[in-house]
């Protein structure tokens, strides 16, 4: 017997995705994921463009990272033409970083994920029994949003953020202020986590690299080294351990090292960082019931519950500390360069990779998202939990248990380039 | 005084007429203030008593629209699709929305379109008057 299942529209995640399965006689001959949105052309569109340009052109590759992008792309560019941003705007640029990362693990968790958990088919369906859950989330967004709204001027795509620091520099008041209201939210990130440590999950090993930026002293924001398990290297030097490929199947590239797959995301940076975590975030993780490192991809959407509280601390730290000064953006001396930036974003690494001429003329633009890193691990992932889905044999079951495998990595097909429309073909 | 929020986007042609209309009327009325939604937070911050205009597919002429169930339901939920009618449905289960009153616009603007628009701010404001009354 053929089985056949076509997964016209993956629900729940960002962006449009389908899955194609075949299974003969219990053995899967076919797993393709792919990614069926139209192609963005975004690295096209760059080319020709100038170097100030590339993170406000970018931003609008995704409403939900777009502060991700603008920080990326500043970053290659002032990698490439030499530029030292000052401390300051370093510390804005995590702050705004961990901003989104609040806004969008918020936003996934309760709007998207925990609706699979708890049994419901949308947030809607859930919100009139668990009005206290959806109100912590959009208290989370809410200040998510207000903090990207001080330090980048507006509440997507920011403003402030340039080559060479900021336009625009946020007021101590507003820092401290920034401060107090994260250190009365953090409650409800506290929460988050245990509500998320709380949820039954299905058992699932992941065997691969798991990647994210590492720095000596914090959790990586924005800078760091690219670590596995079993690898170190440069920022410059991925595209020698990386290698992205397309296939006629889908519109978003997958990447692989070593022609495996490898994931990156919350879960990635709990297995590599997870020393460098806040006191808070670790007493969390102790009370749950999940180890670290941990081979689990299910367990990607606890560590994004888990970040939340370490989001906050290291939010609250810069904002208790940091005493702004008016500074104008360094000026960068225009030069032939190439400029390669990796940062954590919500979804793990993104990458912006630059190349200009002598007069700042964007020549080339590679841009790849988490999304694409993780997309052949999906596709793996799913290949290894279907015998184990299979067994609860009714279509519908199956097909959730593979939505929420797909959703634990918080998936942003928009970005690398829904659902759900379920077809069974038997022979 | 009642606050209309108003929703669209100025790029996208048949999505601008609201922001055209509320733009041509916005000093017309006494009673009423026109606000542009831009951020997530305009949409839930508001409480009690909606008031909104936005351009609706599958209409030739501006209408009232009072009932939220008219709202698709989008099944495929992405944090993409958290939209205008989510955020409102949700509120609405959380029991923030005691009435919702929306000026449902077509794609395509129509000769007599503002004394359409204007007999329903009319409209809305002798509901307010009645309640005050």
């Amino acid at each position: 017997m053929v089985k056949k299942i076509d997964l016209h529209h993956i629900t729940k995640i960002e962006g449009h995705a389908k899955l194609y399965i075949k299974v003969e006689k219990n053995e899967i001959k076919e797993c393709k994921l792919s990614s069926i949105e139209g192609s963005r052309y975004f690295e096209g569109l760059l080319k020709g463009k100038h170097y100030f340009e590339a993170h406000e052109i970018s931003s609008r590759i995704c409403g939900i990272c777009s502060c991700a992008h603008t920080v990326c792309a500043v970053t290659a560019m002032e990698k490439g033409l030499n530029i030292k941003i000052s401390e300051q705007s370093e510390e804005l640029r995590k702050l705004l970083t961990l901003a989104e990362r609040i806004r969008s693990h918020a936003a996934h968790l309760y709007f998207l994920a925990l609706p699979d958990y708890m049994g419901y088919e949308s947030a809607l369906a859930m919100v009139s029994e668990h009005k206290d859950a959806i109100k912590r989330a959009l208290r989370l967004m809410k200040i998510g949003n207000e903090m990207v709204r001080v330090i980048g001027g507006r509440d997507m795509h920011p403003v402030s953020v340039t080559v060479g620091g900021f336009l625009n520099i946020p007021k101590k008041e507003e820092l401290r202020l920034l401060g107090e209201k994260l250190k009365i939210l953090k409650t409800d990130a506290i929460k988050t986590a245990e509500l998320f440590g709380s949820l039954e999950i299905p058992e699932q090993e992941n065997e691969c690299e798991y990647f994210s930026l590492k720095k000596r002293k914090e959790y990586a924001v924005i800078d760091g080294m690219l670590v596995s398990n079993k690898s170190k290297f440069k920022q410059s030097e991925y595209l020698e351990f990386f290698k992205e490929y397309h296939t006629p199947y889908s519109t978003a590239n997958f990447v692989t090292k070593d022609d495996k797959s490898f994931m990156t995301g919350a879960l990635a940076r709990f297995n590599n960082n997870f020393s460098q975590l806040s006191k808070d975030t670790k007493k969390a993780v102790h009370k749950s019931k999940f180890k670290f490192p941990n081979n689990n991809p299910f367990v990607n959407n606890f560590c994004q519950a888990a970040e939340l509280i370490h989001c906050f601390d290291h939010a609250i730290k810069i904002c208790e500390k940091l005493e702004p000064v008016d500074e104008k953006p360094v000026k960068p001396e225009l030069k032939a360069c190439r400029g390669v930036a990796a940062i954590e974003v919500p979804r793990g690494l993104l990458f912006h990779d630059y190349t200009l001429d002598k007069n700042g003329i964007i020549q080339k633009a590679n841009i790849i998202t988490p999304t694409a890193q993780n997309l052949k691990n999906m596709e793996d992932n799913i290949r290894t939990f279907l015998p184990s889905a299979l067994k609860l044999k009714k279509e519908e079951k199956i097909n959730i248990e593979i939505e929420k495998l797909i959703r634990s990595y918080d998936p942003c097909f928009s970005c690398s380039t829904h659902f759900l429309k379920v077809k069974w073909n038997k022979k | 005084m009642i606050t209309i929020h108003y929703l669209g986007n100025e790029f996208v042609e048949k999505d601008t007429l609201a922001i055209k209309i509320a733009e041509k009327i916005k000093d017309k009325y006494k009673k009423v203030k026109f606000k542009k939604i831009e951020t997530f937070d305009d949409m839930i911050n508001i409480k009690d008593k909606y008031y909104f205009m936005d351009v609706c597919e599958g209409i030739s002429k501006a209408r009232l629209i009072n009932d939220i169930a008219i709202f698709e339901n989008i099944r495929s939920i992405t944090s993409h699709d958290l939209d205008f009618g989510f955020f409102m449905k949700l509120n609405d289960g959380l029991g923030e929305i005691n009435q919702i009153n929306i000026i449902c616009l077509p794609e395509k603007t129509y000769e007599d379109i503002e004394k359409d628009v204007d007999k329903l701010i009319k409209k809305l404001l002798g509901e307010t008057k009645d309640e005050k009354n």
